[in-house]
């Protein structure tokens, strides 16, 4: 009984915790502009995210090893470094957009700038990161990010029209009025927003610090496996309701305002206060991910002492990495720039920064030495060298995409 | 059971591998190691290298020289030399290397001390147990 | 860093430098066209969500914010026409085209935020209609003109 509520808890944080201000602003704009023609992809990025955290997790109980420690070991210190900076930048581009995700759903309830929030959240999120149990963090945070779960009543009470969605599903390419630079350069970012590298320092750093052992596989499994699946059906129902709401109308989303509106029409005052709920902790709950994965991502290449197990004063090089990343997140968004055109950078960087994380991954979970019997079997190596070619095919054309199509407007 | 992987290569199962003390405290990877010939010619690993410098070197070039340069001004004035963990010290080799002995037994980085000190050790709750 | 790094780092700053140079370059009629397109636009994508808005019950500090977001947006779609070169005669007539759809959208989500500030809901409604025809008409634009 006591293992089944585990396991439905671990769920319920699992989907909670996969929409972050990425898949918010991704899923919305996308959806806007191009109905559900691009929900392909985003069943591509959930089946990949799964396919890798299985194995990051895996390793992760197995070995006791994280993420970056097998970057290093296996691509060297030297490709080890240079990636270590790009996922370090990448990192702190999605930390900043997290913290202005807090403050800009902060806004939407007070009406105060959120500029001045967005000190504030910064320092309320590293106060819960320093303070508060690594699992009470996740849970809490991670089960009110259910509340997003209001995009999915929020859809049927739309009324939308199921057909022309199934319509719009099933055919490749753009509508009239955009074009295929546009068409790929969304893609690429809906993408990146499903398998955001931080995703997976964190899970198996995660892993590490619950100190997960053979035994805890079944349930880390059952998580992503059924959690991820259906956090994404949360990314889709956002893109849904925007493409509801702003598709015939031709209104393109770029605020976090727009992107609650539709819930706002179909449910009014109470859905719209549960939505900007959902925001807060989906964005609260990345950014506390993302900061220590900022940490995790450097610690972890030089061998520092790392995590939320020991005394802070034990690992003050991990934990002076968290606060400068803090710091800078908030000097970044201190000048004045858009939070959601820091989400689209971040998110056409991670495409980047994806290759080198996710290669890794794949060479070890192959390894005997650290896996012993549970190295990957035939369908996770078959699934993991589609997905790496996929992952290449993205990072390859994010850039020239960005350019072509001016961020894709 | 065996303890180390035989044949022990160094650079697949030694180097850029994380090092971790008696009771799981992590201590530092191998960033490289000290070798030595035994009478008969024989190389044999003496000791583990660990820090930032002992990185710089076996990287050389403009990255290697970069990185010793951040470690040496990040360690301050003293200039010491690399953190060295005799050999006789690592007590099995796994998906890390695990030591016999307890990381106090060790010299404390110099940067992570100073960031203890100045900056870390004085937030309020520094010291509290770990969660 | 590596030549790896070297190039990501290279590419990263293109990345990031290109849109401020190629907005340094919007005098070809094209270029004007395209520079003229997008603010109506975004200014029509603005006045639409804000007619949505308005005609519906909701916090009324989202309201504001909203509303507040989507007078930036028209703000700054004038704001950008008015500061374009103009290269020619065609350009002449997009722009005598589009500056008075823009001023009346401006004024439409002005007028939004003022009845937004007093508390009759009525009042807030009726400005569901002209924001919509403002909006309507800027987004009739923007296909004519694609």
């Amino acid at each position: 009984m006591k293992r089944l509520l585990g396991v439905t808890l671990g769920i319920l944080t699992a989907i909670g915790g996969f929409v972050d201000i990425g898949d918010l602003v991704a899923n919305s704009e996308t959806g806007a502009r191009f109905g559900m023609r691009l929900a392909w992809v985003v069943v591509l990025g959930v089946v990949g995210i799964c396919v890798y955290a299985e194995m990051a997790g895996r390793v992760a109980a197995v070995s006791g090893r994280p993420v970056f420690d097998l970057v290093r070991e296996r691509l060297g210190p030297r490709v080890g470094l240079a990636n270590l900076l790009g996922s370090y930048l990448v990192t702190m581009l999605t930390l900043a957009a997290e913290v202005g995700g807090v403050a800009l759903a902060v806004e939407l309830v007070t009406g105060v700038h959120y500029l001045l929030w967005v000190p504030v959240a910064a320092f309320v999120i590293w106060v819960v990161l320093w303070r508060v149990r690594f699992e009470t963090m996740e849970r809490v945070f991670g089960l009110a990010g259910l509340a997003l779960v209001v995009f999915v009543v929020a859809l049927v009470g739309l009324g939308p029209s199921w057909g022309d969605f199934a319509t719009q599903a099933t055919t490749l390419g753009p509508p009239g009025e955009e074009d295929w630079g546009t068409y790929g350069f969304f893609a690429v970012a809906l993408f990146a927003a499903a398998m955001t590298p931080y995703e997976v320092f964190f899970f198996s750093s995660g892993g590490v610090e619950e100190r997960w052992t053979r035994k805890d596989l079944i349930t880390e499994r059952v998580n992503v496996f059924v959690g991820f699946p259906l956090g994404g059906l949360l990314s889709l129902a956002i893109m849904a309701c925007a493409a509801t709401v702003y598709l015939p109308e031709g209104v393109r989303v770029d605020t976090l305002g727009q992107v609650a509106l539709p819930v706002a029409l179909s449910l009014g005052k109470l859905g719209l206060a549960v939505v900007i709920l959902g925001f807060f902790a989906a964005t609260f709950g990345a950014a506390l991910e993302t900061g220590l994965s900022a940490g995790y991502t450097i610690a972890q290449y030089f061998g520092w002492q790392w995590g939320k197990r020991v005394r802070p004063r034990q690992a003050a090089r991990f934990h002076t990495v968290v606060l400068v990343g803090f710091l800078v997140a908030v000097a970044l968004l201190l000048t004045t720039v858009d939070p959601i055109a820091v989400t689209e950078y971040s998110l056409v960087f991670s495409a980047l920064a994806l290759p080198l994380t996710y290669l890794p991954i794949l060479v070890v979970a192959n390894d005997r030495d650290y896996l012993g019997d549970r190295v990957n079997g035939r369908a996770a190596n078959v699934l993991g060298v589609f997905y790496l070619v996929v992952i290449l095919l993205a990072a390859l054309a994010a850039i020239p995409l960005m350019l072509l199509t001016g961020m894709g407007s | 059971m065996r303890t180390h992987p035989d044949p022990l290569r160094v650079d697949f199962h030694l180097l850029d591998r994380q090092i971790v003390d008696l009771h799981g405290a992590l201590v530092g990877k191998v960033d490289d190691v000290e070798l030595d010939l035994t009478p008969d010619g024989v190389p044999h690993v003496t000791a583990l290298l660990v820090g930032q410098r002992a990185l710089g070197h076996r990287l050389g070039g403009a990255l290697g020289r970069w990185l010793t340069s951040v470690a040496e001004r990040l360690h301050g004035p003293e200039r010491r030399p690399p953190l060295r963990i005799a050999f006789s010290h690592v007590a099995r080799i796994g998906s890390a290397v695990h030591l016999s002995v307890p990381a106090e037994l060790l010299d404390t980085p110099p940067l992570e001390n100073w960031l203890r000190t100045h900056l870390i050790g004085r937030i309020p709750g520094a010291r509290h147990e770990g969660r | 860093m590596g030549s790896s790094g070297r190039w990501v780092a290279g590419i990263a700053c293109l990345a990031l430098l290109a849109p401020v140079v190629a907005g340094l370059f919007p005098t070809s009629v094209d270029g004007y066209r395209d520079a003229v397109v997008t603010a109506a636009r975004d200014a029509a994508s603005a006045t639409s969500t804000a007619a949505a808005l308005v005609a519906s019950p909701t916090l009324p500090t989202y309201t504001d914010v909203v509303l507040a977001d989507a007078r930036e947006a028209v703000g700054t779609a004038l704001a950008e026409v008015a500061e374009l070169d103009v290269p020619d005669g065609t350009a002449r007539g997009l722009r005598d085209e589009v500056l008075p759809l823009l001023t009346q959208a401006v004024a439409a989500v002005g007028d939004a935020t003022a009845a937004a500030g007093g508390d009759d809901l009525a009042t807030l409604r009726d400005q569901a209609p002209p924001l919509a025809q403002v909006g309507g008409r800027l987004r009739g634009f923007v296909e004519g003109h694609r």
